[in-house]
């Protein structure tokens, strides 16, 4: 899958990661000015940003990679990291942390990233630098019908040994025609 | 703490000097960006409704809360995930919108402009002009040129100055709103696509700003996709 995704890497347009760095750090700085610092709403501002690519971003993913249904979770999250990762932001980052019901797991995120390479951020517990990803994973997820909890719990700018992103699938949704549409 | 070496590298600690990071050249897929910046304006709305709300002090947010699909991201009508009537809202003319979105590419503006300058001198070979900025022309050719092409992949195509401080940009397919369509047609698509345009005039700015200019930049939509931008300058050239 690795192969997979090199591939389909070598064919996308590509632009300086730099560039998404910087406009992705001026969109976080700005959020922090509107709302005086108060970084609850920063993230929760950067989540409905994420859920809203997530949703958009999940029908590229599928028409670029030509992916086809998962049989597991497992599958799931190596396709998000080996593929999705990869294509978008050429990084691929790792999976540790399988619970033993093999519904959660954690995502790491390689040093640096194109989200946070080059920041530092104040010291404070409360932001959540590069929420935005949460967001994306989350909706992305929703749209192929899977009820996914994405959260991060350890993030490098504050200080941890490493960014970690925590997945736990809740359930699998069910294809449902709306009702009248039948 | 100690974790400073990347996971998986180990080739840094190999060579005698490791390489500036700024001698390297990563990439990112375009459609990210692309993706990021289709969400600056419904951001901005949000933001603005949200602070232009009396009670806005007391509605702070004072926890994370996670987006669901049928949770509305705002308290605007029919603001939900996916859609697009966050557009509709009356305050897409406001002022408040359209100097959050400039503020945004104003701030990458100036840190752009560094970035690029130290990489052009530094890969002056590699086809990058490289060359010495001395008036204003050569900052509004730097801005067609390089910026442009940082940004969108392509450079822009026309550029004519009235010698006395004005200068007019033109980009014949601009490909932030080039992708933009609304289903009431396309004057609708015009009407909403202008406030996009905040932002790259926001960044031109602040690249004239990290040169020591002040100016003035708006842009229009000649015919969509078309788009001019307008940069007046007290500078006579």
């Amino acid at each position: 899958m690795s192969k997979k995704g090199d591939d389909i890497w070598k064919n996308v347009d590509k632009i300086n990661s730099e560039l998404f760095t910087l406009t992705y750090g001026s969109i976080v700085a700005q959020l922090c000015r509107d709302f005086n610092h108060n970084y609850h709403e920063v993230n929760n501002q950067l989540d409905q940003m994420g859920y809203n690519i997530g949703i958009r971003l999940i029908e590229e993913f599928l028409s670029r990679t030509g992916a086809q249904r998962c049989q597991s979770f497992k599958e799931t999250v190596e396709v998000i990291t080996k593929l999705g990762f990869r294509v978008f932001l050429n990084i691929q980052p790792a999976v540790e942390n399988w619970s033993s019901d093999g519904r959660s797991c954690s995502i790491v995120l390689p040093e640096p990233n194109p989200l946070n390479e080059f920041v530092e951020i104040p010291p404070t517990k409360d932001l959540w630098y590069c929420q935005i990803l949460c967001g994306i994973l989350r909706g992305a997820l929703q749209m192929i019908q899977l009820d996914v909890d994405v959260n991060f719990v350890k993030d490098t700018l504050k200080g941890d040994d490493k960014t970690e992103i925590r997945l736990k699938l809740n359930k699998i949704l069910k294809d449902e025609v709306p009702a009248g549409e039948d | 703490m100690s974790s400073t070496a990347g996971p998986g590298s180990g080739t840094t600690s190999s060579s005698e000097e490791a390489p500036d990071i700024l001698d390297t050249q990563s990439y990112v897929n375009a459609a990210s960006l692309q993706f990021l910046l289709q969400e600056l304006v419904p951001t901005s709305i949000r933001v603005s409704h949200k602070l232009a709300d009396t009670n806005t002090l007391l509605s702070l947010a004072d926890k994370d809360e996670t987006s669901t699909i049928d949770k509305p991201l705002s308290s605007i009508p029919n603001d939900l995930p996916g859609t697009v009537n966050v557009l509709d809202l009356a305050a897409l003319d406001q002022d408040d919108v359209s100097l959050r979105v400039e503020a945004y590419g104003y701030t990458l503006g100036l840190k752009l402009a560094e970035l690029l300058l130290y990489k052009n001198t530094r890969f002056a070979g590699t086809g990058g002009p490289g060359s010495k900025i001395v008036d204003i022309l050569d900052i509004m050719k730097f801005v067609c040129r390089d910026v442009w092409k940082c940004l969108y992949n392509k450079q822009m195509d026309n550029l004519r100055t009235n010698h006395r401080g004005t200068f007019v940009l033109v980009d014949n397919n601009y490909k932030l709103i080039s992708s933009l369509s609304s289903p009431k047609g396309i004057h609708d698509t015009v009407s909403k696509a202008k406030v996009h345009l905040w932002f790259p005039c926001g960044i031109i700015r602040g690249i004239l700003k990290s040169f020591g200019v002040d100016g003035n930049v708006t842009a229009e939509i000649t015919q969509f996709p078309v788009v001019t931008f307008n940069i007046y300058t007290s500078i006579n050239n």
